[in-house]
């Protein structure tokens, strides 16, 4: 009784394993599909000289279009926050064979909020770059990490299958209504942008010791390798700017930013955030520009970097 | 703490091994410390109520049990019923009546200055306070005996599994349960925890996912008419049962695991071929704490045909206020009463009319026909549970089927892939409930074969990892 119990225990452990590996591969193949994964594919097969590498999150991945602009390649990703920023490029510079000449990060009003630090997703790309335990011991919350850890590891599936289920069904089906690319023909211009600000910034604190953190260690990063910054404030609309100033001190926020860019030699900072003002229909949403914009904006920064000529000595700019 | 979570889970391995470790002799103060632990969780202070309710009622018991004199014990079961009954009505209904009262004052413009009692209402007050006052009653009428041990007395009410949601367990089956000593039972083990996952399977990937659409249609009922109403009326009919009976599953299974056999709370109640059958299935720990201590201390149907009716009524009106102190719950209560009353009174006209066209008596047909018409009257009350407020439930009930338009576009508040896959899930629920209904088993497909078993195991536990909701509401039934 005893040995036939122990049998089948051990043979729906095994069954369960199994559905843990069929489900698992499923997963992968899923995820494949992704622009996050593309998107690493890509930089893995591109040349090994880069002359601009684009990181960071949303904004700079819609912003820039790097089919338009020669030897740059934008390896940003959704939800992006400055540990993961910090970590990729780690792994770029230091696991990689690749040649970086100028790497170009985001400074953007909600990039050292509380609720960016919260967004690193999902686990099973970000465990290939991210040192868990370090973030964890930042962010002294050790178990939460290693759980963050063993998600992407072993369980992945567990943290965002149906979403991932969801966004292939969106982009195929022809039931789902495909969303307006236009700020300007939004229905609730107003209400959604005040939804989207307070979601970046009510929360606590908009700045983020740990990702200010990341942020310099990025910086001592590429200072290290004698590579030159440039820090981007991308466009904003106007509404996303003037519901932003509800909950930030911009011009504070900003004195922090350049104090520490002041002290990072090769920096330089290039501001589009007004640049864009008044002209809603170059954006998909209050904060992320249309392929239309990306086209105008991608030009516009490398017209800006031309003029530029940046090398490793240059000096803060603005 | 709830039961879907990784805090509930943790508690449970920590009880569970230290439970199996200690002998049997100290197992009561483990489980007693972990039953006021898991209560103090949610709220430390409460815990000084459980308390007071746990040592009135065991004084009471043992000074009945010390005399003969009816009068004396009759003193002593009027203070039990006084300290429980009082608790409950001052933190659950209290405001309700202050409130209605309120309003009569004001309409015939009276000043009313009596101030409302602003406390939280204690989680599982209503669950607690019904166990506690079946033993006060039991031992009353001499059908127990005055339990000796106060620690044993205090974990019978305060047992962690079943204390903030129930089943309301009756003295006469769980307390004796504390002193028997339980070893562990690998199969016993194991048919608890497959318990513990098809109930938290309900709970998380069933309920928690209709909740979000239902929320969405519910508390903003005004801006919707027909199939939206329609079906956010049947996806609470689901959510409920799959969030209770859940509830309900993973107390069981928790304390099977531990040796205790509590009572079933559910059988299949969707699938009842009349309304008083459904009372037969659903919530069976309250309907028949109702019928023992309620129903047929009124008289049942011995007194006659209209008190009869009346005590039916009454009852229903009681079960609805026990769930809550609102108007809607009243309502729903009577509307129960009145669906069974209805029942009563046209059980000749309707025996004719069905052999009038034809419907033998135990034919699948007719069943399949009650079944239908039972579970579409239990959804269409369970109107007036969910909505906010009575005015809501009535713009509901007055809009279900205008603007009935299958090409009209809406927003359900989710997407179609959840869409689809809470369709899925429920059609998982009857197709289970249904084999569970044949194989006359609480456990799914418990005799079935071991691959079956193997099969739909695999499916509940990846259901539960790939789509359970990681952050859902509280069990619904934590209210009450």
């Amino acid at each position: 009784m005893k040995k036939k119990i122990v049998t089948i225990a051990l043979l729906f452990i095994l069954s369960v394993i199994c559905t843990h590996i069929i489900v698992r591969i499923l997963y992968a193949q899923m995820m494949s599909l992704t622009i996050i994964e593309r998107t690493d594919r890509d930089f893995v097969n591109s040349k090994n000289h880069i002359q601009y590498l684009i990181l960071g999150d949303s904004h700079a991945l819609n912003a820039i279009n790097s089919e338009l602009w020669m030897n740059s390649f934008n390896f940003s990703s959704q939800g992006e926050n400055y540990a993961g920023t910090y970590f990729k490029l780690n792994h770029i510079l230091n696991q990689t064979n690749k040649i970086i000449d100028t790497v170009l990060l985001p400074i953007d009003l909600h990039n050292f909020s509380f609720a960016q630090s919260k967004r690193i997703e999902p686990s099973y790309y970000w465990v290939r770059y991210i040192n868990y335990g370090e973030w964890g011991k930042r962010r002294q919350n050790q178990f939460h990490f290693f759980n963050k850890y063993m998600q992407g590891k072993v369980f992945p599936y567990t943290e965002n299958f149906e979403q991932l289920i969801t966004q292939i069904y969106e982009s195929k089906s022809p039931l789902v209504p495909k969303r307006i690319k236009k700020f300007s023909l939004h229905m609730n211009k107003e209400s959604g942008t005040q939804l989207r600000v307070k979601n970046h910034f009510e929360k606590k604190y908009y700045v983020d010791d740990d990702l200010l953190y990341y942020f310099k260690k990025s910086l001592s990063l590429c200072q290290s390798k004698n590579i030159p910054i440039l820090l981007i404030k991308y466009p904003l609309t106007y509404e996303y700017y003037k519901n932003a100033l509800d909950y930030i001190d911009i011009a504070h926020f900003y004195n922090k930013i350049y104090s520490i860019a002041a002290k990072t030699p090769a920096t330089t900072i290039l501001d589009f955030q007004d640049d864009f003002f008044g002209k809603d229909s170059l954006f998909k949403d209050p904060n992320h520009l249309n392929k239309e914009g990306a086209t105008i904006f991608t030009h516009m920064v490398m017209g800006r970097i031309d003029s530029l000529q940046v090398t490793s000595h240059n000096s803060v700019l603005f | 703490m709830n039961f879907n979570s990784i805090q509930y889970f943790t508690f449970f391995l920590v009880v569970i091994s230290i439970y199996f470790l200690l002998s049997h002799k100290y197992r009561w103060i483990l489980l007693l410390c972990a039953s006021y632990y898991f209560y103090m969780c949610w709220r430390v202070e409460y815990i000084l109520l459980i308390l007071g309710s746990t040592v009135v009622d065991y004084f009471a018991a043992i000074q009945m049990g010390k005399t003969t004199s009816a009068s004396k014990r009759k003193i002593y079961l009027f203070l039990s019923l006084f300290i429980n009954i009082g608790l409950l009505f001052s933190f659950k209904y209290f405001n309700f009546f202050n409130d209605s009262l309120r309003g009569v004052f004001n309409h015939y413009n009276i000043f009313y200055g009596v101030p409302a009692f602003n406390v939280m209402l204690p989680v599982g007050i209503s669950f607690y306070t019904f166990q506690t006052l079946s033993y006060s009653i039991d031992v009353y009428k001499g059908e127990k005996e005055p339990e000796k041990h106060f620690g044993i007395f205090a974990l019978y009410v305060a047992f962690f599994p079943q204390l903030v949601a129930g089943p309301i367990e009756r003295s006469t089956r769980l307390l004796p349960q504390f002193l028997e000593k339980f070893s562990f039972d690998f199969v016993r083990v194991v048919d608890g925890c497959k318990r513990i996952l098809w109930g938290l399977f309900k709970k998380v990937v069933i309920a928690d996912r209709l909740a979000i659409l239902v929320n969405h249609v519910y508390n903003s009922a005004d801006d919707f008419t027909g199939i939206p109403l329609i079906i956010a009326t049947y996806f609470f009919t689901f959510q409920i049962y799959c969030d209770f009976s859940g509830y309900s599953d993973i107390a069981i299974g928790t304390s099977q695991v531990m040796g205790f056999k509590l009572m079933e709370n559910f059988k299949s109640p969707y699938l009842s071929s009349s309304v008083s059958e459904f009372w037969k299935r659903w919530h069976i720990s309250l309907s028949s704490w109702f019928r023992d201590y309620l129903y047929i201390p009124l008289g049942g149907n011995r007194k006659g045909k209209w008190r009869w009716y009346y005590n039916l009524f009454i009852v229903f009106i009681v079960s609805g206020l026990w769930h809550g102190a609102n108007w809607t719950f009243i309502i729903w209560g009577a509307l129960h009463g009145i669906y069974l009353l209805f029942t009563i009174w046209t059980k000749n006209i309707r025996s004719k009319t069905f052999s009038l066209i034809g419907l033998k008596e135990n034919s699948l047909a007719l069943k399949f026909l009650s079944v239908f018409i039972t579970f579409n009257l239990v959804a269409f009350a369970w109107i007036f549970f969910r909505a906010n407020s009575v005015s809501d439930a009535f713009f509901i009930c007055t809009n279900l089927f205008t603007g009935l338009n299958l090409n009209t576009s809406f927003n359900l508040g989710t997407g179609h892939v959840s869409l689809l896959l809470s369709a899925l899930s429920i059609l998982f629920l009857i197709f289970t409930d249904t084999t569970q209904l044949f194989s006359k088993s609480s456990i799914p497909f418990k005799s079935r074969r071991m691959m079956y078993q193997f099969v739909f195991y695999n499916m509940v536990i990846f259901g539960i990892l790939l789509f359970g909701i990681k952050v859902g509401p509280k069990f619904i039934y934590f209210q009450f």
